[in-house]
């Protein structure tokens, strides 16, 4: 009996690598197809897990905060000089914008424009990042019972971070715009050509399905176009650094790594998202 | 009263390493920017299955690597399994060259961590770029795995502080590793 209970472990041990290495491919097989099942687990045990990577991000805060205390402790003088300076612009910037915004109000209400749905949004803290050979992703905590929902698009101060790809009850993964399965549809500012934004895995975006003719030139800024229906129109996305291999290049607002809080905003034009897609087939997303 | 005292420190110690490397794959996962070191965060998972596969591979089992392997996936949201097999290669090649490493001075030991950590960041170059269907860049890769490196001392001496106090097993057990 023990000799057989032996023979049994014996066994199990010699083929633990190719049994375990055998369920990791399947596994991700299983992720590649986007099973259901592994994507509700997978966004079921990052729930499990939010609350412990958040009370241990709390600790790295606190010393990046104190890291930065520093930083600015030495370029006090150069950074209010600076900043007064800025300062000076933007209320002139200000004055511009109350002027345009009251005008815009006169123009539209003479043309009967209909109103934009007014956006909710729900502010967050990014928990975890991960900056792998895969994906590169943040997680958030807020999930489903927040009133987070897929495809909801995450914004920092200066503009567009990413989407929302995964949901939990109450956290919930945010696709970033650079990574290489990311795809937003934006315009440039000024021309109001359109194009669509894609990730690369690398630190620069590149615009792709410009129109051949279109009036794109380095320094333009980008905005969100609205098209789809998903994103808010005019979200800052960021500027044309220039034109490599026939693809022009983008460099985001919003760089990821200095953003501890994020809005999440609830857009989504009513009906526009089937159900079946919101029951968690996040394959369309991705 | 005493047995249930000792099977808790039983259970502890059987699950110390498991534990500890998934701390290290949660503090991997920590948004921290100081500089730009946060944004090229390494698998701290990788090291610490590396340092127990060479110290006690009776704790740090297949099983146990693959489920510090699915936990950093899971955290990463890298597909499931992806980070698992980068790390059950990692044991496979570790236990195959235990005795080259153990007991030696901390720069062969580092010196092995390079070569590991090589290993796994190929692993996970071919699973990406397969499951991608697109050649990733290796750039990111690298200065991850040299990151793992820089690191590895300061993982290393933690580690060894949570090994000291545990005891030491049966020569029996070790030796079928």
């Amino acid at each position: 009996m023990l000799n057989s209970a032996h023979s049994i472990v014996g066994a199990l041990q010699r083929f633990a690598f190719p049994l375990f290495a055998g369920l990791a491919i399947g596994l991700m097989v299983l992720s590649r197809v986007e099973n259901p099942t592994v994507v509700r687990v997978r966004a079921e045990a990052v729930d499990v897990l939010a609350p412990v990577i958040d009370v241990m991000s709390r600790p790295a805060a606190a010393v990046e905060n104190l890291a930065s205390r520093v930083e600015h402790f030495f370029n006090v003088y150069e950074e209010n000089a600076a900043l007064r300076e800025e300062n000076e612009r933007l209320l002139h910037w200000q004055a511009v914008a109350r002027q345009l915004d009251a005008e815009n109000r006169q123009y539209s209400a003479l043309l009967s424009t209909v109103v934009e749905p007014r956006e909710a949004f729900v502010t967050a803290r990014i928990i975890g990042m991960s900056s792998g050979a895969f994906v590169k992703t943040a997680i958030v905590n807020a999930g489903r019972n927040d009133g987070i929902q897929l495809g909801q698009a995450v914004v920092s101060a200066e503009g567009i971070l990413g989407r929302v790809v995964e949901v939990g009850s109450r956290s919930a993964r945010v696709l970033l715009l650079t990574d290489l399965n990311s795809r937003i549809p934006v315009m440039v500012q000024q021309s109001r050509a359109p194009a669509v934004l894609a990730g690369d895995n690398s630190d620069v975006l590149s615009l792709v399905f410009a129109a051949d003719g279109a009036a794109i030139a380095v320094g333009d800024r980008l905005v969100t176009s609205g098209e789809g229906g998903l994103l808010p129109p005019g979200l800052p996305v960021g500027i044309v650094t220039g034109r490599e291999g026939g693809v022009w290049r983008v460099r985001p607002f919003v760089d990821p790594a200095r953003v501890e809080y994020v809005r999440i905003l609830d857009y989504a034009l009513p009906g526009l998202l089937p159900a079946a897609r919101e029951a968690g087939a996040a394959d369309e997303l991705w | 009263m005493e047995t249930t005292v000792r099977r808790l420190r039983q259970a502890l110690v059987a699950t110390a390493p498991l534990l500890t490397s998934l701390v290290l794959v949660l503090l991997g996962s920590m948004p921290l920017y100081i500089g730009h070191v946060g944004a090229v965060m390494p698998q701290l998972g990788v090291a610490a299955v590396f340092y127990w596969t060479i110290y006690r591979p009776d704790l740090m089992t297949y099983s146990a690597a693959f489920a510090v392997g699915l936990v950093a996936d899971v955290v990463s949201g890298a597909p499931l399994g992806s980070t698992a097999l980068a790390v059950l290669v990692v044991r496979r090649i570790v236990l195959a060259q235990r005795r080259y490493l153990i007991g030696k001075p901390f720069q062969v030991l580092w010196t092995g961590f390079l070569l590991a950590a090589l290993a796994a960041a190929a692993v996970s170059w071919c699973t990406a770029s397969l499951y991608l269907f697109h050649l990733i860049d290796v750039g990111p890769l690298l200065v991850r795995t040299m990151m793992a490196m820089v690191l590895f001392p300061a993982v290393a001496w933690l580690l060894a502080r949570c090994q000291v106090m545990l005891p030491m097993p049966r020569a029996a057990t070790l030796q079928r590793g």
